[in-house]
């Protein structure tokens, strides 16, 4: 396995509010190689985003990260003063937001955002930024000539391209793509994903992909980590989260995403609903809502082991071999 | 139980849910707003002006002897030259003709109270009436009502004031009901009416509709309460224009009302003291500064009530 | 675009009539009779008060009436003056209004400037102390009583200081040997503003069409030679020490307007930036990276800069009517003095006259605004 790109250390954030600290992101810790593409999947309200917002540090103010280290090319992003995270911003580590429309300023033409960008992080001419913009443009499938055009003048596709080439404008060695697809439609959003994959293989960009749709991030990575209320669960190569699934949450995930291949599950509906990150339950944070839980569930938390090359989950009561197959 | 007095068992019942939300929302209100250390700035100055209201009437029965002191007919046959400079006795001096300031300053500014409250009033009544027949009832009463919203927004305020001034004779309560009117027709109806419109399509509505419901009562007892947040806000707004509209139309001489602080200014004019303020200070001081004073206070609380009504402005 | 424009002028055209209405109803429903105050008055001779009543169709019914009015309004006949007799409203207004414009659309641009300058300073400094006292001075600047803060100002800078003229349009001793009269001076002077403000424009449109790096520096090196240029052309003509005692007159009454009218743009843009500071895209402008002035000038202001302009272009509408209190302070001869004054005077065709056009400039300038904005914010060009 390559040298990671980047590499997350035991990551705590907590967001102060008036009803008490939500623990947004729980000690977690995750790898990104050079030209991985990694999926980080779950529920809404799990933490996913605010993974993104440390990582690129643009966390709102009532945000604290308490502990943990981010590591991008072997820098600590977290002991980066402010000035100097911005300029690490974009040029090493860039993102596409989940609605294009509201990411882009509707004021400016999609090209002079693009320009914008590179000539505030890298050195060159005016003159060279626009080569920059169009070759982009070109990269991610669009006309040149819609660069000359406002956000709210292209559709909802070109949009999100739009922005694709607006986060590989400096040539970032991650781009963090936050529900790259939600506001699309099904055709228009395969093709969106492919753009990604594409450009991931040709680039060499490392792209780390967040959706609450299993089903998106199974087309675009190559592992996936499973998220619950703020703490990562599991984390294994896509086929072998999809075939040899450890954690509960896990298969009550898949359980919901019906598939025509591999072996038949039992449908086993998540009930409940997802925890107060305020309070949230104690050890394992799943437990109220797992058909399989017992005692040592409620008090103490369960460490994060290796299943397998690549596998790791944090279950009491993994899902074994011989339940699978059942129908 | 009869079904009646079941009814009416029901009724007063909900009433009290009533007024206990409307309590609790109150009082959630009052706990956004004190955060806002501007609004309690305003507040604070209109308490003090309140307290001159109050104050007037107790001085005039006990200290004060009313041949001096009267803010209208009062003499200060104790000081030789008129206007006196501030003294123990006249602690903001007397006016060209001889009337104690301080007197005349507390006296009136219970006039300017009841007149930035009759304007606001005019102003809720009218523009919560405009704004929600105009939203719920929607077509042609909307169109009609919206555009002559359109033309009074746009009618040059204090010039129509002057106008209306000379052509009909204003004087206090006139002046509150045409102000109240032209800002309650105006931007509050419009705004109200957006408002409204929003209101219209609630769940609730619509149930209170099916449920046999007639438009008034649908109008007064669902629509208008929600409404009212809002036109208090725009209320802050009127008595502050309406304190300042009396004031410059005082000062040009136009209303006929006999003591306020835009007359007290007007008197100072034309006895010839405006370009010599610096040594008659007080002549042009207290008025002034009441008047900018009262007009600014009200504008705050009216802006710090808009951060607590209107969300978007709200600290993330 | 030229759809919306024509729906717009139709629809101004109906608002117009209304309002023509509307005055026309307050003048019917006033105690007494418009008219007859106007035929009894002494000063007009028997013949013209007959043309006059034949004029307003005094022996006609009010629906006929209503029609004379509005058509002699059309042709822009608002009556002739009680005080000015035999003066025509309407000459009486184009003499006044060019020095309106002059001290509003000075004051306003301004105030508008430097009021939107720290607007966007207090909003990036949101809960600090200097917001807090930005603020509240602002609303009390708003607020204050203008007639009050203009003598505060005029007892600092002409009386105490003694740098600017107490009031009035000109020094009458300067122009007493003079073969102009002032308004030739002022005429001149307002179009050399005007074709300052028209070459700045031009240039901040070419400017931005080729697109230059720093185009600012530039657009300053090109005014300051407009301005020299033209300081040097008044100078050369023989009339600079008449223009220049215009422009003294000028600078308390510009000065009072901009103080007040900037609090509010700058509390307006405060708001403004504040709803705009909460837009996703302002968050992923910080996410890319930018600079904060960049996000602050480029993505928040420019945003917030939307309901700034329409007000700007209301505040030019309404010049008329804060105009009365200013001008009425300064003695400045211009459109709110003479509505006061005929107000007061009991001058009832010049003051409804003055009135009817203060209306109609508001209106003018309401066109202007939604113009404006569809110019400015591409979002709605299209639809």
């Amino acid at each position: 396995m390559p040298a990671p790109v980047l590499q997350v250390e035991e990551l705590t954030m907590h967001y102060l509010t008036r009803q008490g600290e939500v623990r947004a992101v729980d000690n977690v810790s995750f790898t990104l190689a050079q030209g991985e593409a990694l999926g980080v999947v779950g529920e809404s309200g799990c933490g996913k985003t605010s993974i993104a917002l440390c990582l690129l540090r643009v966390l709102p103010d009532n945000a604290r990260i308490l502990s943990g280290r981010i590591l991008l090319n072997g820098t600590d992003l977290l002991q980066l003063g402010d000035e100097e995270m911005r300029r690490w911003r974009w040029q090493h580590i860039s993102m596409v937001f989940q609605a294009a429309m509201s990411s882009l300023n509707p004021v400016a033409r999609v090209g002079s955002q693009i320009e914008e960008a590179i000539l505030v992080h890298q050195r060159g001419s005016l003159q060279e930024a626009r080569e920059r913009a169009a070759h982009l443009f070109g990269l991610v499938g669009l006309e040149e000539a819609l660069l000359r055009r406002y956000p709210h003048e292209l559709s909802g596709g070109m949009r999100q391209r739009a922005v694709i080439a607006l986060a590989l404008s400096c040539q970032p060695s991650v781009v963090v793509a936050d529900e790259p697809t939600t506001a699309l439609d099904v055709i228009v959003q395969h093709l969106v994903l492919e753009e990604l994959k594409r450009v991931q293989r040709d680039l060499h960009t490392s792209i780390m992909y967040i959706s609450h749709d299993i089903g998106v991030i199974a087309q675009v990575s190559a592992r996936i980590a499973v998220m619950y209320a703020g703490k990562i669960v599991e984390i294994a190569p896509t086929g072998v989260l999809f075939e040899h699934f450890r954690h509960r949450y896990t298969q009550a995930l898949l359980s919901c995403f019906p598939r025509l291949h591999g072996p038949k599950l039992a449908l086993e509906p998540l009930e409940g609903d997802p925890p107060d990150l305020v309070s949230p339950p104690s050890a394992c944070r799943f437990h109220p809502r797992c058909h399989y839980a017992t005692e040592i569930c409620k008090t103490e938390e369960p460490a994060f082991e290796k299943h397998g090359p690549d596998q790791f989950a944090a279950c009491w009561h993994p899902v074994q071999e011989s339940e699978r197959g059942r129908s | 139980m009869t079904k009646e007095t079941s009814e009416l068992a029901l009724q007063g019942h909900l009433w009290r849910v009533r007024a206990q939300l409307f309590w609790r929302s109150a009082s959630s209100l009052w706990a956004l707003f004190s955060q806002n250390k501007i609004g309690l700035v305003g507040l604070g100055i209109i308490l003090v002006f309140a307290l001159m209201v109050v104050g007037h009437p107790i001085l005039m029965a006990t200290v004060w002897d009313p041949k001096v002191y009267d803010p209208v007919i009062g003499y200060a046959f104790d000081e030789v030259v008129q206007p006196a400079a501030p003294s123990i006795a006249h602690l903001l001096g007397t006016d060209p003709v001889g009337r104690d300031i301080l007197s005349q300053l507390m006296y009136s500014a219970k006039a300017e109270f009841a007149l930035g409250l009759l304007a606001a009033l005019v102003t809720v009544v009218v523009g919560t009436g405009v704004g929600a027949a105009s939203g719920y009832l929607g077509g042609v009463v909307d169109v009609v009502l919206m555009r002559l919203a359109d033309i009074i927004v746009m009618m040059p305020t204090v010039a129509l004031l002057i106008v209306l001034g000379v052509l009909f004779n204003l004087n206090m309560y006139s002046l509150a009901i045409v102000i109240g009117i032209v800002s309650g027709f105006g931007g509050t109806a419009i705004i109200i009416k957006s408002q409204a419109l929003g209101l219209k399509v609630k769940p609730y509505i619509e149930a209170a509709r099916v449920s046999g419901g007639s438009h008034l009562h649908v109008i007064l007892v669902h629509i208008v309460p929600n409404l009212l947040p809002l036109a208090f806000l725009y209320m802050m707004f009127t008595v502050t224009a309406a304190i300042f509209s009396e004031a410059v139309l005082s000062f040009f001489g136009i209303l006929n009302i006999r003591m306020s602080w835009g007359i007290m200014i007007h008197t100072a004019q034309s006895a010839g003291y405006l370009l010599s303020s610096a040594k008659y200070w007080w002549l042009l001081m207290p008025a002034g500064l009441s008047i900018t004073l009262l007009c600014g206070s009200f504008y705050l609380v009216g802006r710090a009530l808009d951060e607590v009504v209107n969300p978007r402005l709200r600290r993330r | 675009m030229t759809g919306y424009l024509l729906r717009r002028l139709v629809q101004m055209a109906i608002v117009l009539l209304a309002f023509l209405a509307l005055v026309f109803i307050l003048i019917q429903a006033q105690p007494g009779d418009y008219t007859s105050i106007y035929t009894l008055d002494p000063k007009v001779p028997p013949e013209s008060r007959r043309a006059i009543a034949a004029s307003f169709g005094l022996d006609k019914s009010v629906w006929q009436q209503f029609v004379i009015y509005v058509s002699n309004f059309f042709q822009g006949d608002l009556g002739v003056s009680f005080r000015y007799f035999p003066r025509t409203v309407t000459s009486i207004i184009l003499e006044r209004l060019p020095r309106t414009l002059l001290l509003f659309v000075s004051a306003t641009v301004v105030s508008f400037y430097i009021g939107f300058v720290l607007g966007k300073i207090i909003a990036w400094r949101r809960g600090r102390p200097v917001e807090y006292v930005a603020t509240v001075g602002g609303v009390y600047l708003y607020t204050v009583f203008t007639p009050w803060f203009a003598l505060v100002i005029i007892w600092i800078f002409a009386l105490q200081l003694g740098w600017f003229p107490v009031g009035k349009f000109v020094t009458p001793e300067l122009w007493v040997r003079t073969t102009v009269n002032s308004n030739f001076i002022f005429v001149r002077l307002l179009l050399t503003g005007a074709g300052f403000l028209a070459s700045i424009f031009a240039g901040a449109l070419a400017l931005r069409a080729i697109r230059v790096p720093h185009p600012r520096q530039i657009l300053m090196a090109v005014s300051v030679a407009v301005v020299s240029l033209m300081v040097l052309a008044w100078w050369g003509s023989g009339y600079g020490g008449l223009a220049f005692d215009i422009i003294k007159h000028t600078v308390l009454p510009i000065l009072t307007l901009g103080l007040i009218s900037f609090a509010g743009t700058m509390l307006l843009t405060r708001n403004s930036m504040l709803e705009t500071l909460r837009e996703d895209y302002v968050f992923a402008a910080r996410a890319r990276g930018l600079p904060e002035n960049v996000v602050r000038d480029r993505y928040v202001a420019r945003n917030a800069l939307l309901p700034v302009v329409t007000s700007f272009v209301f505040s030019l509408a309404f010049a008329i009517d804060g105009g009365v209190i200013t001008e009425s302070i300064f003695s400045w001869p211009g459109m709110g003095l003479t509505l006061l004054d005929a107000a007061v005077t009991e001058d009832l065709p010049l003051a409804v006259g003055a009135f009817l056009f203060t209306g109609m400039f508001a209106l003018v300038a309401h066109l202007v605004a939604d113009v404006l904005y569809v110019v400015l914010d591409p979002r709605i060009r299209y639809r």
